[in-house]
């Protein structure tokens, strides 16, 4: 039996399908609530995707049973979804990224159980210039979320003697994301140098619990500030996206004094957060990452 | 359609030499097309439709007439129809480039529809003339009474070529257009051809050789298909290898329809493509072929048809399969039962 | 209403039941008749005497034999006649036979056997006694001159009479030998796929999916000439007309191809800020 569905977003229709899949076994979220929270969501995330070149990582059959990781916008895409594409000079190398600036285009990759959006740290109009720089902080067991929060305020207070102010939000498995917007004339070398510099100080100051070294076997319960990502080709996952975790966890914006806070009390199921209490959390406290998006701010030498 | 610059006829380019008399050459090694995307709008090509035959180089002298293939085989007697082209070159002399192309039930040219004319003796020919008709679509004259035209440029022998006029019941000579390429490239796409090829207006003709003077762009098509099955990419390790696709046709099945079975894909995953995938077909795991026919491999995995994926192909073979198919990711937005073979359908 | 074709009786040990004859099958396949084309009128054939040159009338013609080429031994209808066992109008029941048993290419044409009036009782008491033992009974009787060997089974209440082919009429496959290519035993694997084959159609027996098409598509074109429409030949497709037709294809698909592109072109876009798509995708 089909269970599809005709909607229309925005004046563009679409046709959902298998809207009963379930895509998180462990609690039986359904694709059809992840394409509820994500039109739900839509006024807050399009502008952290809008320009950015998108990668899908799709779980036709869930999260438990395999992904398939696409940099190139399915060729069958409706000609409301926008793309950008990536130069290169061999012509079989040229990607044609999505690019998610308008809600249907949103409601269309989670119909292809696009579970997690990851993007571009540049814009297709200047894919040589990022809008922002990020650490991803990721830590290696037995460290958990709350060792990569603290090493957030960490990060955020070295940003802070830099003169540059940074936004946190949590990964929405057990990392921290901080987002330092730059906005203006920039470039990946200089971003990339930047966070390096910063990891590696980290790593100086508190080197039992932080470390700047991708191995993995380096990591040993210590905090893996990753800098690495400030690359044209590379991507973060997006603000609002959701993940292929064992629940529908979305990577979603914190305050600092939140993150404080669940590392005083170690209380970290503070940082976890499900669609449901992010929608909420929108409602009570708007788009805490709206600054990422405005905020200008000038890179030290 | 032709030319902004008034064409010569043979005996202007006798007088100012341009040509130049020589005997009849025994034999013509083809030029050939390198394989390239459409060129710029404003490049100087000429744009021909391609034609999926065989390419054959006709030959008059004295009244003589026979066709020789790519490979310089002699196969005048396997495509009789050909004789009364001869009648319509009023020249005592000729040679001719073209292809031999049949067309299918749907009236597309078919390469699998023109094998049933390939290496056939006299005394079968005749009879294979009838029920697997063939036409010799021209598209070059490269010698004329007693002098080669090989040297002169696209433009010219095309000219030349256009005033022959030749049109018969069993040959023809295609239009050839200058300006932008796109639009000719969207006809055929439109129509089912191969592609097109791409001439240098000021390019001589060039025996044998590859050039970047003339290019063919071939026309990549896509369609969904049903995943019936898998082979693993190496024994008993759960990843594929490649996957059986297939199409549905009404037909005497489930439902009143069949899964018709168009080749397997092996290209266009990554390794972790490959292992998802198999994960995917392996949780759908089905004893029994859900293809309406035998399925030609060995080792195959069967699943539920439900999975469907996009692939890119050129063409289909005789037999129904895909040409040269590349995965192109899977389609959780399409309904297996929806899928259907479009180059048929939408006519 | 269906009229009774023969009748005669049913007869084994001391029973007889007397019964009717009526086909079990009708022709369904369109009759026409042969008329000349010029005034509609229906053709008559004659019978001809090529060496007297001159039409000769059916009781001049007698039935030869040929017993070898070109010369025949001669047979009157009356000697024919004389032949016929005409007393004898039974159904002579000879054994009953289980109906499994009995091949199919044995088969000719089924009749059902309708009993008179007063023959109901011994009638249904035959039919329930062969569906009781399964078994049919094999009989031989004489119609129009011809003798036939029969099985009569229980079919729903009623009986069907059979009619068979004599052994000698049967051809035996193992005459076939000559014409069969050698057949291999099929391997494991063959096996397996053919199974699959065999289930993926394997249904009922659904007599009213099988149709006619042919008898239909005749009968469509009776019918749409009686209506006084002109039926639409569609003409043989000849390989120039399939050219012809690609080639007028392909010069409107440019033509609007060209159109197409000249409209995309004065107004600039606004959606798509990037790069546009390679064409050939």
């Amino acid at each position: 039996m089909k269970d599809t569905i005709d909607i229309e977003v925005e004046g563009q229709r679409l046709q959902l399908s298998h809207l009963d899949k379930v895509l998180w076994p462990a609690t039986g979220f359904t694709k059809a609530q992840m394409i509820d929270y994500y039109t739900r969501i839509a006024p807050v995330m399009l502008p952290h995707l809008t320009g950015h070149p998108v990668t899908l990582k799709r779980y036709p059959d869930g999260v438990d049973a395999g992904y398939f990781y696409e940099k190139e916008c399915p060729a069958y895409h409706p000609d409301w979804v926008n793309t950008a594409t990536m130069p290169s000079r061999n012509v079989r190398q040229r990607v044609n990224f999505c690019v998610v600036d308008n809600a249907p285009t949103l409601v269309w990759l989670a119909n292809l159980a696009s579970v997690e959006l990851h993007t571009l740290l540049s814009t297709g109009e200047d894919l040589d210039t990022p809008t922002w720089i990020a650490f991803d902080l990721d830590p290696g067991p037995p460290a958990g979320v709350l060792d990569s929060a603290w090493a957030a305020s960490r990060v955020r207070e070295v940003l802070a003697d830099a003169g540059l102010e940074s936004f946190a939000k949590v990964s929405g498995s057990k990392g921290v994301h901080v987002y330092v917007p730059v906005n203006g004339p920039a470039t990946f070398e200089k971003t990339k140098g930047l966070a390096h510099a910063i990891a590696r100080q980290m790593e100086q100051q508190y080197p039992k619990r932080v470390t700047s070294m991708m191995r993995k076997d380096l990591r040993g319960g210590k905090v893996f500030v990753d800098w690495s990502q400030n690359d044209p080709h590379k991507t973060t996952v997006a603000a609002y996206s959701m993940r292929a975790r064992e629940k529908p966890f979305v990577s979603a914006p914190v305050t600092w004094d939140e993150l404080d806070e669940a590392v005083r009390h170690k209380h970290a199921e503070e940082l976890s957060f499900e669609t449901w209490e992010v929608l909420k959390r929108v409602e009570d406290q708007g788009d805490l990452f709206a600054p990422v998006l405005k905020l200008k701010q000038k890179l030290p030498e | 359609m032709y030319p902004e610059v008034a064409v010569a006829s043979l005996s202007d380019h006798i007088k100012d030499q341009s040509v130049v008399a020589e005997p009849m050459p025994a034999h013509i090694q083809p030029m050939l097309a390198t394989l390239s995307e459409l060129p710029g709008e404003h490049r100087p090509y000429a744009y021909e439709y391609k034609w999926d035959g065989i390419r054959a180089l006709y030959f008059l002298e004295a009244g003589q007439w026979r066709v020789e293939t790519r490979n310089l085989n002699d196969v005048t007697v396997a495509y009789p129809e050909l004789a009364d082209l001869a009648a319509g070159l009023e020249h005592s002399s000729a040679i001719l480039d073209g292809e031999i192309v049949a067309m299918n039930e749907h009236g597309h040219p078919s390469f699998g529809r023109l094998s049933h004319r390939l290496g056939l003796t006299e005394a079968h020919a005749a009879a294979r003339a009838v029920d697997t008709p063939v036409t010799y679509m021209i598209f070059d004259v490269l010698y004329l009474d007693g002098y080669s035209l090989m040297p002169l440029e696209y433009r010219e022998r095309r000219g030349m070529l256009e005033e022959l006029g030749l049109s018969g019941e069993s040959w023809k000579t295609p239009p050839s257009f200058t300006g932008d390429g796109g639009p000719v490239l969207d006809a055929a796409r439109e129509n089912h051809l191969e592609g097109v090829v791409a001439k240098k207006l000021d390019s001589p003709y060039r025996q044998g050789l590859r050039t970047k003077e003339w290019l063919k762009i071939k026309i990549v098509r896509r369609q969904e298909f049903v995943i019936g099955g898998w082979t693993p990419l190496r024994t008993g390790a759960p990843v594929v290898g490649a996957l059986l696709i297939g199409y549905y046709e009404p037909g005497k099945g489930r439902d009143g329809r069949r899964l018709i079975y168009a080749g397997s894909v092996g290209t266009g995953f990554s390794e972790h493509d490959r292992e998802t995938l198999a994960r995917l077909l392996e949780s759908r795991q089905r004893d029994t072929n859900p293809f309406a026919e035998r399925v030609p491999k060995a080792s195959v995995m069967f699943a539920e048809p439900e999975l469907v994926g996009e692939v890119e192909y050129r063409g289909w073979t005789g037999q129904g399969h895909l040409r040269q198919p590349s995965f192109k990711g899977l389609r959780d937005d399409k309904e297996p039962t929806d899928v259907v073979r479009e180059d048929i359908v939408k006519k | 209403m269906a009229r009774a074709i023969w009748s005669g009786s049913i007869s084994f040990g001391l029973v007889n039941i007397p019964v009717k004859l009526y086909s079990a099958v009708k022709d369904h396949s369109v009759h026409f008749h042969m008329l000349h084309e010029k005034d509609g009128v229906r053709v008559r054939q004659q019978l001809v005497c090529p060496l007297d040159d001159e039409e000769i009338d059916r009781d001049e013609v007698v039935k030869g034999y040929e017993i070898s080429p070109d010369q025949y031994v001669t047979v009157t209808g009356d000697e024919l006649e004389s032949l016929t066992p005409k007393a004898s109008r039974t159904i002579e029941i000879l054994d009953f036979v289980g109906l499994p048993e009995i091949d199919p290419v044995y088969y000719q044409h089924p009749y059902y056997l309708v009993p008179d009036e007063q023959a109901g009782r011994p009638y249904s008491l035959l039919v329930a006694a062969m569906e009781k033992a399964n078994r049919v009974g094999i009989s031989k009787f004489v119609m129009r001159d011809k003798e036939y060997l029969a099985a009569l089974r229980p079919v729903g209440g009623v009986i069907v009479l059979e009619t068979m082919h004599f052994a000698d009429e049967v051809v035996q496959a193992s005459e076939l030998e000559g014409e069969m290519p050698e057949l291999k035993e099929p391997t494991e694997k063959e096996l397996k796929m053919a199974g699959q084959l065999i289930d993926m159609l394997a249904g009922s027996f659904d007599p009213e999916q099988y149709h006619d098409d042919y008898r239909e598509a005749v009968m469509d074109l009776v019918n749409t000439k009686a209506e006084g429409k002109e039926y639409v030949m569609p003409p043989p497709v000849k390989e120039e007309g399939k050219v012809i037709d690609i080639m007028v294809a392909l010069e409107k698909s440019l033509a609007r191809a060209r159109e197409q592109k000249e409209e995309a072109k004065p107004s600039k876009k606004p959606a798509k800020k990037t790069k546009a798509h390679a064409r050939a995708g």
